[in-house]
């Protein structure tokens, strides 16, 4: 028998679809709920909110029949947020007392947090269970330092010439980090696939740009307002779809690759509908938002398996507090590995 | 007996597996009825019951990671009551109709309630409970940043000084206030510490210094009120509370910020009101005639938005009316009809 050609692998791989199955009318209840036992318990209950949401949207998310599962115990992510709001009230009071006690804290901050933020993924990471196996995050501070800081330093220093770059470095330390149970997850991105993106968005903001300035002198002012709003929506959509789509489409596991293949348009549809729902509802309609949200992107991701999905090894045990993906929170770092 | 997933934590292979309950033991038989797995009851953990999300029974640690998946939620309620009791209230209570429909109105109810009036009103509280050198220290440097980035020192004249100083001093200073001059586009400001602040710009602009002395209590309205301290710990308390509901689903990002940006506004427009407010009862006070106020306010809007001041005011021609959500200060026809009120009040 002759090896398979690349074509040969990728037809043999077998495209399995992520579903996403909950629905908005069910998770409402539980956010009502939530909200409603938060504001009684004065926050207390929010530890379990966010638990029961989490669940809620991993065990709804399904791949070959199987859906994720979340692990968290509510009661380590209370204590987490307690220290967290602890924390967060500290430096607000000192730094509002004692302005220089504020910027020291500041620039503290800032070097500390590569470590939250490897802290609050690894966190993530081993919460996270597909068929009883954990993810895992390896991330260092060393590598977080490079990716969250150097590069994005570099990219503002080169008046974002280099951001594509940075972006791409920011993506590759946390996917070729992260594995499942056993197995490391890897990353594979040019930067040219960043770069015309970027490219393309600032053509796009260019072209509303000129159109804005050509209907404001032509037709009038209002008008021309609804153009600037329309197109840097537009904008803003496509740069979100095409960066959610490469990010995807870079990472393999193993043999195994993923897949992603979400539109502007189809995006935009939903998230503007679900914006003006959300204000008119007072946010009542929130929860259904969520959840038409994440039944879009699940449907635009694929995962292409070589094989089964039945014979990946867990990895061994390790402890790891809530503490620094709850002060992730607070502090308003935002990074994910999904 | 229920039908479900045995996992067994070291892979990720999944075998289909009915469990029973025999006493006390869990038993776990493959399809063909042999054994695969069996452990004491008093060992497992039952998730709690969520939607229609599968359940998770989690074995004997001390035995391993294994765990049994099952989508038979009824039947794992049947089985086990007693390991499950404690947590399926909370899918009762999210299941029940009845509260949820309450608990929807529940929440609108006390968020409006909270914006509007508890959180202003427990900010107010604090804000006047602390004490006067915690609340000076908040801008105690803010005069300074703002003279290197924004203020020039005053031209007027010694002599002009002098007199501005010596007409606004018997209102203004009480012991916690300065006055302080600098050049800059028509304005006045207060800073926490007491430093009140008028351009050389809005002094020639005041055609008498009836005017300046409205200007100046409005400010001390800001200063006596805690203003400052009060917006800080109202945005503050906004974020806490927004970060407690929302947890961690982060995909609606602007659905956040906006409504915290709006609220905000919305308390700058009430304390400019308040300050207004103490500015005519303390004009009134000391005898001045708050006509005063109104020709200087209409002075300022005509500096500075001179295409609106020349058509009638209380029509909107180009800017449409939702732009006064935006604005730190209620519309100035808003504000002149306020003191036209308070006028026709005494």
């Amino acid at each position: 028998m002759t090896t398979p050609t690349a074509t040969e692998v990728a037809q043999s791989a077998r495209e399995v679809p992520f579903e996403f199955r909950g629905v908005g009318s069910e998770f409402f209840k539980i956010w009502i709920v939530n909200i409603m036992l938060t504001i009684i318990t004065l926050g207390i209950y929010s530890a379990w909110a966010t638990v029961r949401t989490n669940r809620y949207f991993y065990a709804n998310t399904y791949l070959d029949s199987e859906s994720f599962r979340y692990l968290a115990d509510p009661i380590t992510i209370l204590k987490g947020r307690l220290i967290a709001v602890a924390g967060f009230i500290f430096y607000f009071v000192a730094s509002n007392l004692f302005p220089v006690v504020g910027v020291l804290l500041a620039i503290a901050l800032l070097f500390a947090l590569p470590f939250f933020v490897i802290r609050s993924i690894a966190f993530s990471n081993r919460m996270t269970a597909y068929r009883n196996v954990q993810f895992r995050f390896k991330g260092t501070y060393g590598g977080a330092f490079m990716a969250l800081l150097v590069w994005p330093m570099l990219g503002v220093l080169t008046l974002g010439i280099l951001y594509p770059l940075a972006l791409l470095k920011a993506n590759q330390f946390v996917v070729s980090n992260c594995a499942y149970g056993a197995t490391p997850f890897s990353f594979e991105a040019k930067t040219w696939d960043y770069g015309k993106v970027f490219l393309l968005f600032v053509g796009m903001l260019a072209a509303t740009a000129a159109i804005t300035f050509a209907v404001a002198s032509t037709v009038s002012e209002l008008a021309s307002g609804i153009v600037a709003a329309l197109g840097y929506i537009l904008a803003l959509g496509y740069i979100t779809v095409s960066l959610i789509n490469i990010y995807y489409n870079a990472t393999s596991l193993g043999p195994h690759r993923l897949s992603a293949h979400l539109e502007t348009v189809g995006y935009l549809k939903i998230f503007v509908s679900n914006a003006i729902l959300t204000i008119l509802t007072l946010g009542l309609y929130l929860p259904f938002a969520q959840v038409r949200m994440s039944n879009y992107r699940a449907s635009h991701t694929t995962f292409l398996a070589e094989g089964s999905l039945s014979d990946f090894a867990a990895a061994e045990q390790q402890q790891v507090s809530a503490l620094g993906d709850q002060l992730g929170e607070v502090f308003g770092f935002d990074v994910g590995a999904f | 007996m229920i039908r479900g997933q045995f996992l067994d934590g070291e892979t990720s292979a999944l075998v289909d597996a009915r469990l029973e309950v025999a006493g006390t033991l869990i038993l776990l038989r493959h399809d063909d009825g042999t054994l695969l797995y069996q452990c004491q009851r008093n060992k497992i953990s039952v998730s709690s019951r969520l939607g229609n999300t599968p359940r998770l029974i989690s074995l004997d640690p001390d035995l391993g990671r294994h765990s049994f998946e099952t989508d038979d939620n009824d039947g794992i309620d049947q089985l086990f009551q007693a390991e499950s009791l404690s947590s399926s209230w909370m899918h009762k209570l999210e299941t029940n109709l009845g509260l949820i429909a309450g608990a929807s109105v529940f929440t609108i109810a006390f968020s409006f309630w909270l914006v509007v009036y508890g959180l202003p009103q427990g900010a107010a509280a604090l804000a006047h409970s602390l004490p006067d050198t915690l609340i000076t220290q908040m801008s105690a440097h803010t005069l300074d940043i703002l003279d290197a980035t924004h203020f020039e020192p005053s031209e007027l004249s010694l002599a002009e000084q002098q007199r501005v100083h010596a007409a606004l001093a018997p209102h203004v200073l009480n012991g916690k206030t300065s006055l302080h001059l600098r050049k800059w586009p028509p304005n006045a400001l207060a800073l926490a510490d007491g430093s009140i602040v008028f351009t050389d710009e809005l002094i020639r602009l005041a055609a008498n210094d009836e005017g300046l002395i409205a200007i100046a209590y409005h400010e001390l309205g800001h200063v006596e009120h805690r203003h400052l301290a009060r917006r800080v710990l109202q945005g503050s308390a906004i974020s806490v509370l927004l970060f407690l509901l929302t947890g961690d689903i982060n995909d609606l990002d602007i659905l956040v910020s906006l409504p915290t940006a709006l609220v905000d506004l919305a308390y700058s427009r009430q304390f400019e009101t308040e300050a207004d407010q103490f500015a005519l009862d303390a004009m009134t006070k000391n005898g001045i005639d708050p006509i005063h106020f109104a020709n200087v306010m209409a002075k300022l809007a005509a500096w500075y938005e001179p295409d609106l001041a020349e058509s009638d005011p209380s029509k909107n021609q180009d800017s449409p009316n939702l732009l006064r959500y935006l604005s730190t200060h209620p519309q100035t026809e808003e504000r002149l009809a306020a003191i036209k009120a308070y006028q026709q009040a005494q």
